[in-house]
């Protein structure tokens, strides 16, 4: 015959306590659930019931502290106790009455148990409202066992919950912190939540949702929420947007954050499901490029997952997350059309995020692209100041790229855009569709040297030498030389490389210092695949050196100042030298005093 | 020197604030220039295993493998000057990423694999790990005795604290029994990350696009629908997603999806023609034909934003079918051919070849 297992419930509650329930505090939030689901529950019996819910706490002297919780919703019969109370993973709050469960908090059956991590004992009195059964009393113990009985006299419909405090919990039963947790989960509960503890009592959740409430005008109301924000939240926000979705049936706020946002955060929205608080870190309700925002937000029709810090993806949370995002992107427009300084103010924090929802979104596009601030090599600049002196907007898609050329560009007098951080080039690249008279170019920082100014066809011929010696040298290195006029002219030649180029450089250094088995594989990453990345050496004209240089007859003394002159413009490119680089430097200063210091029998 | 410091810290704090993505890898690079440059070895070699990270996960194994080479070989020099769990962790995705190269040859593949095992082995920690990445990198050269060999030792051996987290184990192993053709065992992998709690850094993303044509081939069509819009909106947050759009391409394209199969497509094919690894374009351009049959249904030509390399549009922006489909499949071929010529099998030109064959599973339907 079949058995059935033994479950040790003290087991198990010391596995929820300390695993499931992350927090022992959550079992304030597991009562308030059940006290609001039995009240949605009465409501549909009758709609006109004025649904209400009171903690009341007590400390008799020489005992420990206990708390009495008490719902006016519709209650149990011992039948019904009996199936829920008594099966871990049961609800009461199943489909029998034609409602759905979404109609819930509580779905998981197993909130009561909850209780026992901070009490040894539970003890339920409740009534139901749907029949005229007596009152029952369950009384729960952790080690497993319970008992039900009837009850005679009056009873009005609802339940109430007693506990018993276990002394670790102590912390948990005084008023003050009980309050603080009741209006944690709760407050922003549609009816009154009572907090009573010795002589004290009140309702908790008297101001309700303050973006809900009325207010004599938009600037009474935004102190208000972000008073709000810095208390729920912590922290102060320089704006606070309201939000809204009808398919989702949320409201709520979006509170601007006063720091630069960070691509890579953990996106926490707290969210309240049906007015109970759900989570603190909701990940997935707004749209991905809101991450300038935090907001406090109450949805009724979206399902949570289990672990509840997101919600199902489907279409309504799709729906619910586009609304939300638009009534973002429509407050920022709207700030863009009535409070320049404001937007000014945001987005000297926030142009990242901007620049995400501008790639995003054509209208957002339009509207912020000319303020937003890009890196150039004159300063920081926004697009409305680079396109007022540029007919042509160049820029580097790789940061690396940029930092290499930035310099010389500016000695030019050359306007170049950093475009390397995410989003930018992308951003850059869609400028003419956006404005007519504007022209992008990408620049490869290997072609630079293309707009420097070219030499002369005399001029050519005075270098034509020294350029074919160069292009000999300097093949074994992946470098071709090319020769132009720039400044300064104290600068004899100009390294730039490529990404591909600068990996090349990097390759060969592993390679260098590896041990043959990654010697071998390096060499075959190399391999014809990648094609050749040749970096570039740019001579200058306009520099004495070059132009002497370029008058001697001795080839083997050319070669040795052409190695030279690379390796230092290497360093001066800032580029860590390879052991064959440091060899020709070496070599080359060798053959150089060598050179120039005549031997001793040639000496007179 | 202090210059050359904070210019590093300030690098690193920048790159901090960025998931992996091609700009946190050149911040890093740069990063690692400047420490170069100043001889500062350790600075070099942390900045380096930063970069290592935001390569591997941005879809930059070149770069991983020039840093990891550097690392050890100072981690040789001076072995107790840097932490050697750090370095053997990485080591991991050295030997698992070295496969998608086809330049890489065989041999060298499993001397990796030897060298990783007599290191861990001689460091004292358990082969499972070990074992894993050897059976896995076999199903990558196709070579399933080898693998299953690897296998058997692989549920022999002990976890431990070098032992892929509990959700990339499942979906290797998901990937193994994909590779024997065994759905139900890959699917049962899969599922405790697509339908389970299992997460890590890329799931439930990794695992549950692989589950979709499983799904298909057990007849379990409407999960693997479902289980495809759960993850779509992931495929846009992820770190790299050019490896997974392939598959959603090729799941909507048999499905008969193809405006969504189209528009996943268009979105990542310029990432995967820029992508190092020859392996990504494989998989895109199988997956691309598969589309081009789809639409071939509807007409001759089709409207599609592709990057300039492939076969141009007319002036409406339409293109032909017939040649764009040639191109993707030559190409496609060309790099099965590269990789198997490595493996020294034609594990990938066969897998090219039954592509087409994907729509019985739509029809069977």
């Amino acid at each position: 015959m079949d058995h059935h297992f033994q479950i040790n419930l003290r087991g198990i509650i010391e596995l929820l306590a300390n695993h499931l329930y992350s927090r022992p505090e959550v079992f304030v939030r597991e009562l308030l659930q059940n006290g609001v689901d039995a009240i949605t529950a009465r409501l549909k019996l009758d709609p006109a019931h004025q649904g209400e819910i009171s903690f009341e706490l007590a400390a008799p002297r020489g005992k420990p502290p206990t708390l009495v919780v008490t719902d006016n919703g519709v209650g149990m019969n011992e039948a019904e106790v009996h199936r829920f109370l008594a099966t871990i993973g049961e609800s009461s709050k199943r489909a029998a009455d034609g409602s759905k469960i979404e109609d819930y908090l509580g779905q998981f059956g197993i909130g009561l148990l909850s209780c026992f991590v901070v009490s040894d004992e539970i003890v339920l009195v409740t009534k139901s409202a749907r029949d005229d059964s007596p009152a029952v009393e369950w009384r729960g113990r952790a080690d497993g066992s319970y008992g039900v009985r009837t009850l005679t006299g009056e009873h009005a419909p609802g339940t109430q919950v007693y506990l018993a405090c276990r002394e670790a919990s102590r912390e948990l039963f005084r008023g003050d912190r009980l309050r603080e947790l009741v209006l944690h989960y709760g407050g922003l509960l549609p009816y009154p939540i009572s907090v009573t503890s010795g002589r004290s009592s009140q309702v908790v959740n008297r101001d309700g949702a303050p973006w809900r409430k009325a207010y004599r005008n938009e600037r009474e109301r935004t102190e208000e929420l972000l008073r709000f924000g810095n208390q729920v939240l912590g922290g102060t926000f320089l704006d606070a947007i309201p939000l809204r979705s009808a398919a989702g049936g949320a409201d709520g706020v979006a509170f601007v954050l006063s720091h630069s946002a960070n691509l890579a955060a953990k996106r926490a929205h707290r969210v309240y499901l049906k007015n109970m608080l759900l989570s603190e870190e909701a990940d997935n309700l707004l749209p991905d490029w809101a991450f300038f925002v935090k907001a406090v937000v109450n949805v009724e029709n979206l399902r949570p997952t289990a672990s509840r810090e997101s919600f199902y993806e489907d279409d309504r949370l799709a729906a619910t997350r586009d609304e939300l995002g638009h009534c973002l992107r429509q407050h920022l427009i709207e700030l863009a059309e009535r409070d320049r300084p404001r937007l000014a103010r945001f987005l000297d924090v926030h142009h990242l995020a901007i620049k995400a929802l501008a790639q995003e979104d054509d209208e957002c596009y339009r509207t912020f692209i000319d303020w937003l601030p890009f890196e150039t090599s004159q300063g920081r600049k926004t697009i409305e100041e680079i396109r007022r002196s540029e007919a042509t907007i160049r820029f580097l898609t790789d940061v690396g790229e940029f930092h290499q050329v930035a310099k010389v560009a500016a000695s030019q007098g050359t306007l170049l855009v950093n475009g390397g951080y995410v989003y930018e080039a992308d951003l850059l690249a869609r400028l003419p569709e956006f404005f007519d008279d504007v022209r992008v170019e990408q620049v490869d920082p290997a072609a630079l040297a293309q707009s420097f100014e070219e030499l002369s066809l005399a001029e050519q011929d005075r270098i034509e030498n020294l350029l074919a010696v160069a292009t000999r040298v300097l093949r074994p290195l992946k470098c071709v030389p090319e020769v132009r006029k720039f400044q300064p002219a104290e600068i004899a030649a100009l390294f730039s490389a490529g990404q591909e180029a600068r990996f090349q450089r990097s390759l060969e250094q592993a390679q260098e210092t590896a041990d043959p088995l990654f010697a071998g594989v390096l060499g075959a990453l190399q391999g014809k695949e990648r094609g050749v990345a040749s970096a570039q050496l740019c001579l200058n004209y306009n520099n004495p050196l070059i132009l002497r240089l370029a008058a001697v007859p001795d080839a083997g003394a050319v070669r040795r100042c052409l190695e030279v002159l690379y390796v230092q413009s290497l360093l001066l490119a800032q580029q860590p030298l390879t052991t064959r680089e440091l060899g020709l430097l070496s070599q080359g200063i060798l053959g150089l005093v060598e050179w120039a210091v005549p031997k001793a029998e040639e000496a007179p | 020197m202090s210059d050359e410091l904070s210019r590093i810290a300030e690098l690193r704090r920048e790159s901090w604030s960025l998931p992996a993505c091609a700009t946190k890898v050149s911040l890093l690079e740069e990063a690692v220039r400047i420490a170069d440059l100043h001889g500062d070895l350790d600075q070099g070699y942390s900045l380096r295993q930063d970069l290592m990270e935001a390569a591997t996960f941005s879809g930059r194994d070149d770069v991983l493998l020039v840093a990891f080479a550097w690392c050890l070989a100072q981690f040789d020099r001076e072995p107790d000057r840097f932490d050697r769990w750090h370095l053997f962790w990485k080591y991991k995705w050295v030997v698992g990423n070295a496969p998608n190269f086809p330049t890489i040859s065989r041999a060298q593949i499993e001397s990796l694999l030897d060298d990783m095992q007599r290191r861990f082995q001689q460091a004292g920690f358990s082969l499972h790990c070990v074992h894993q990445k050897r059976r896995d990198v076999m199903c990558s050269l196709r070579d399933l005795a080898a693998a299953n060999q690897s296998h058997e030792l692989f549920i022999r051996a002990r976890r431990d604290a070098l032992s892929d987290c509990a959700a990339c184990v499942e979906c290797n192993t998901g990937e193994y029994f994909e590779l024997l053709e065994d759905w139900e065992a890959a699917w049962s992998s899969y599922a405790k990350i697509a339908e389970g709690t299992l997460r890590c850094h890329v799931e439930p993303l990794r695992s549950t696009s692989h589950a979709l044509l499983p799904l298909l081939r057990l007849n379990q069509r409407e999960k693997a629908i479902e289980l495809q819009k759960k993850v779509a909106r992931l495929l846009s947050k992820s770190e790299d997603p050019t490896r997974r759009a392939a598959e959603h391409v090729t799941f909507l394209a048999v499905i008969g999806e193809t405006a969504r199969a189209k528009r996943i497509f268009e979105r990542y094919l310029p990432g995967v023609l820029a992508s190092v690894a020859p392996l990504d374009r494989l998989h895109m351009y199988a997956a691309g034909v598969l589309l081009l049959d789809r639409l071939a249904a509807k007409g001759p030509a089709v409207k599609m934003q592709l990057p300039a390399a492939l076969p141009p549009a007319d002036e409406q922006g339409r293109r032909e079918i017939a040649p764009l489909r040639a191109w993707l499949e030559s190409e496609a071929e060309q790099i099965a051919r590269q990789f198997d010529a490595r493996n020294g099998n034609e594990g990938h030109l066969r897998e090219l070849r039954e592509v087409p064959s994907l729509f019985e599973l739509g029809a069977a339907l």
